[in-house]
């Protein structure tokens, strides 16, 4: 593959670029979709081809194309690079690296791809039984599994030359239930970077159908919420998009810039008890040994005692910024040049026990669950939640039908009150304009009333 | 080779190793785009998304493969993969076949001169725009997009067609900077079936919308009147309403529009069509997915409901013709049963009509749509950007608050629809205001 690439490199140099970036990628990828008893999709995707990205004259060009035409991908980013770069007053420029050249191997112990369609829907179909068998309102179940296997290659003028081996499964539930006439629906999503098909093993259907069911009977079940500012408890999983979309995204150096966060590195954005962090935290999803710019994953802590210490950058925007690289650049795949991207990002634990968490709430709600969540550059984040309990006199309560929170960062953060003393993590996927694999957590949050809206209808 | 021979040559293969019934499609999509950030522009790109989706059918039980290698061997090679998973596959008892051809409808959709535009000429309008943005107003993205989507179809049922199709785009995402931050983000965009840059339509309404927010308005819970943006409404319905009318749902019981047809739903104002005709729209093809015509559907008409959206294989379960829905999601490989391009018909009030209230709100866009529950129909957003409306104007911008609904309750609610038709991405949408719609304040 690299003597392919080789060939690209040298056609960009000719071509003027000052930097040549060629990314190639060879993957299959799986997906199963098994809905109300039968395969409702059996799809393979044999995924190969390659981006290139050159900076020339201080500007980027992209192309990407099949592998056997590798130099008209890079000379046609070269002549994208020369139209971008007619008009700029300034050149874009990279912070330097220490070119890495390595092959990095997976060690899954069932590698998804070797494992046979046959054992995978046969999971799905248990999977289903048991979902189905949950409760008797339970009325309609759409599963998917998706897994890849495969090897993505960096190779750049710089003298950076990756081989990393790459791979994932996932696992979707979308379950709807229904009692009188009425309709509601639950969702989960987990999955692993880290581990191959092994990880159903621990994950195990039984343990994926008490956890849905569970949460569309109390939807079934539950009240509708009220509307208005309470103080609340959110637990980890909530926690974790909390992180993600209330400052995660307007750590992004590219988002950072023309936000509410802007110019405040350095500053009191939370209350002195918040801790926040971006990292690669071995066999948390999306985690990789490098980005895809060749720069190590780095952590980046990005709230330390309430100050704003950190911004997650790509090579361009740490340069820019004068912040230190984070390793934070990817693809979804060749089709794509890179973003800066989150990688797992967490709120840090307090020293709350969980009765100090509760106490002395005498009405507020306790979220465990989401089910999206949105970012905006004023800071007005948005968390849809699918499982809610009301707080009473310091106790959890009935559950709650969905509904969303929201509010403003650059408010709320000065309103968390304390945190548990345990970490817990939950697996995900970003949208921003590509798809990343995240994840997300932190400990159990305590916030006060005027932090954070309450989308409710009672 | 030719494409659809490409495609021809997959069917035989299939015909040739043991497959009852075969179909391949091949797309390629090219875009080429020209983006500023910060004030400048700082990439061009050209985005090549070629390949071929084959599905097989064996004793009733289906697989499908993707392939980006589009050579005779190994298109070859993948039929034979597709086949093995096929046999490793579950019979599906109510499958019948794949569809038959039909006739396809002729349109305008493709533009030769957007396929002799290069980025040289795509840049200049992107620096227009950058120039008509004062300092007090940050530019997120600016872009100018051309995309060229040229199909083929083949199956073992007889289908043998082609269609291409190319849109020009313009987008604009901007934010205001304020003393002790910035605005929400305002986003604006135009497209196009003809190469018409036009960039101060797409300039000039973002920064009217954030000279209005500048002025800060105060929001208070309760029932109110509110209009929605054609985009806030086509985020809203995408997640909701137009999943509620997809065949799939009704027939698994996952729609609560189920058995409703020929009944009030809505308004009498509202009339909404899945027109896969409708030329100007971004889903507008000459066939979807499995090589079936795309043709106008009524949906709804004067409030009443009148059908559902249908793909081969949910319309046959259901004893209905296909409507041209079948939509393949290239990201999650699978086959979507989804709308084309849906209408609401524009309605009577112009633009000063529409805000013609004494107290309300304008919706720009929402957060958080896609956490709506397409089931039960409620949704609990954030309205950002939004403006409050006092005696029939915009007087400033309000921030946080929400809207906490049910899609179906609300449809009923509908007061005016706007005389204005705008081009989204999955519809094309006048302005639509709601009585009695439920705003949270803090």
């Amino acid at each position: 593959m690299f003597s392919t690439l080789e060939k690209g490199i040298v056609k960009g140099e000719s071509s003027g670029a000052e930097y040549v970036e060629l990314r190639a990628e060879d993957t299959t990828l799986t997906f199963i979709g098994y809905s109300d008893g039968r395969v409702d999709n059996l799809n393979s995707k044999v995924q190969t081809g390659v981006a290139s990205r050159v900076l020339r004259n201080g500007a980027w060009g992209f192309a990407c194309g099949s592998l056997d035409e590798v130099e008209s991908v890079v000379e046609k980013a070269c002549s994208l690079a020369a139209v971008a770069s007619q008009t700029r007053k300034d050149k874009i420029t990279l912070a330097e690296i220490t070119p890495a050249s390595e092959d990095v191997k997976k060690r899954f112990r069932r590698p998804p791809h070797e494992v046979s369609f046959e054992e995978k829907i046969s999971r799905l179909e248990i999977l289903h039984d048991l979902i189905k068998g949950y409760d008797k309102r339970i009325a309609a179940i759409s599963l998917r599994h998706t897994d890849s296997h495969g090897f993505k290659y960096l190779l750049t003028n710089e003298g950076t030359r990756i081989c990393e081996e790459t791979g994932h499964v996932w696992n979707y539930c979308w379950v709807t239930g229904k009692e009188n006439g009425t309709l509601t629906a639950a969702r989960d999503g987990v999955g692993s970077t880290e581990q191959g098909y092994e990880y159903f093993e621990e994950e195990t259907a039984e343990t994926i159908a008490d956890r849905v069911g569970n949460r569309v009977i109390m939807q079934v079940e539950g009240n509708n919420p009220k509307s208005g500012s309470f103080p609340c408890v959110l637990g980890p999983r909530v926690v974790g998009v909390l992180a993600h979309e209330a400052l995660g995204h307007l750590a992004e150096a590219d988002l950072t810039l023309n936000s509410s966060f802007n110019g405040k590195l350095g500053k009191k954005v939370a209350a002195d008890c918040v801790g926040m962090v971006d990292a690669p935290i071995k066999g948390t999803f999306g985690a990789l040994k490098y980005d895809d710019e060749g720069v190590p994953m780095q952590r980046v802590d990005i709230i330390k005692k309430g100050i704003f210490t950190g911004l997650l950058t790509d090579r361009e925007y740490a340069h820019r910024t004068g912040m230190p690289t984070s390793g934070s650049a990817r693809a979804e795949s060749f089709l794509f040049p890179t973003l800066i991207r989150m990688r797992n990002t967490f709120f840090e634990e307090g020293d709350y026990t969980p009765e100090e968490l509760f106490e002395g709430i005498d009405f507020g709600y306790y979220c465990v669950d989401y089910r999206g969540g949105s970012a905006q550059p004023n800071s007005s984040f948005q968390v849809g939640i699918q499982e809610a309990f009301e707080i009473r006199d310091g106790e959890i309560g009935n559950p709650i039908k969905d509904l969303s929170i929201s509010g403003l960062a650059t408010e709320a953060l000065f309103l968390i009150e304390g945190a548990g003393k345990e970490l817990g993590f939950e697996e995900g996927h970003c949208g921003k304009g590509q798809t990343a694999a995240v994840s997300s957590g932190g400990p159990h949050l305590r916030i006060k009333k005027g932090a954070i809206l309450f989308g409710g209808r009672g | 080779m030719n494409r659809l021979t490409l495609c021809q040559y997959a069917v035989q293969e299939g015909e040739n190793s043991g497959a009852d019934e075969i179909e391949a499609i091949w797309m390629r999509k090219v875009n080429t785009a020209v983006k500023a950030q910060l004030g400048q522009v700082n990439e061009a790109s050209t985005i090549i998304n070629e390949g071929m989706r084959i599905r097989v059918i064996v004793g009733k039980a289906a697989a499908s493969i993707f392939t980006y290698r589009l050579d005779k061997p190994s298109v070859s090679q993948a039929v034979k993969r597709v086949l093995k998973a096929a046999s490793a596959s579950k019979k599906d008892p109510h499958w019948k076949s794949l569809p038959q051809p039909g006739g396809y409808p002729h349109m305008e959709l493709w533009d030769s001169a957007l396929e002799e535009v290069n980025a040289e000429t795509m840049a200049e309008p992107v620096t227009e725009m950058l120039d008509m943005v004062p300092s007090d107003v940050a530019v997120y993205l600016a872009a100018h997009e051309i995309e060229l989507t040229h199909r083929a179809c083949a199956s073992s049922s007889g289908i043998q067609h082609e269609d291409k199709g190319a849109l020009e785009g313009m987008f604009l995402a901007a934010v205001g900077i304020l003393a002790d931050g910035v605005t929400a983000e305002f986003q604006e965009f135009q497209i196009s079936r003809k190469y018409n840059p036009d960039p101060s339509s797409v300039v000039t309404p973002v920064m009217e919308n954030i000279e209005k927010f500048r002025a800060p308005e105060k929001a208070a819970s309760g029932k109110s009147q509110v209009v929605f943006s054609p985009l806030s409404l086509e985020a809203l319905l995408f997640y909701t309403l137009f999943r509620a009318v997809s065949g799939e749902s009704v027939v698994r019981g996952k729609s609560k529009l189920a058995g409703k047809e020929g009944e009030k739903i809505a308004s009498s104002c509202l009339t909404l069509h899945d027109n896969g005709m409708e030329p100007r729209g971004v889903g507008a093809r000459e066939m979807d997915d499995e090589g079936v015509p795309s043709q106008d559907t009524p949906i709804i008409e004067e409030g009443i409901l009148k059908g559902f959206i249908w793909d081969n294989y949910w319309g046959k379960r259901a004893g209905r013709p296909s409507t041209g829905n079948a939509h393949y999601d290239w990201r999650e490989d699978r086959m979507l049963l989804q709308q084309s391009t849906m209408t609401i018909n524009p309605g009577t009030y112009d633009s000063t009509e529409i805000l013609d209230i004494s107290d309300g709100y304008y919706v720009d866009y929402i957060q958080g749509a896609h956490g709506s529950n397409p089931e039960s129909g409620d949704f609990s957003v954030v309205c950002a950007p939004a403006f409050r409306i006092r005696k029939g104007e915009m007087t400033g911008g309000v921030t946080g608050i929400m809207l906490s609904d049910n899609i179906f309750s609300l449809l009923t609610k509908i007061d005016a629809v706007g005389s204005d038709s705008k081009i989204c991405e999955y519809s094309i949408l006048p302005h639509v205001r709601f009585s009695d719609a439920n705003v949270i304040a803090k």
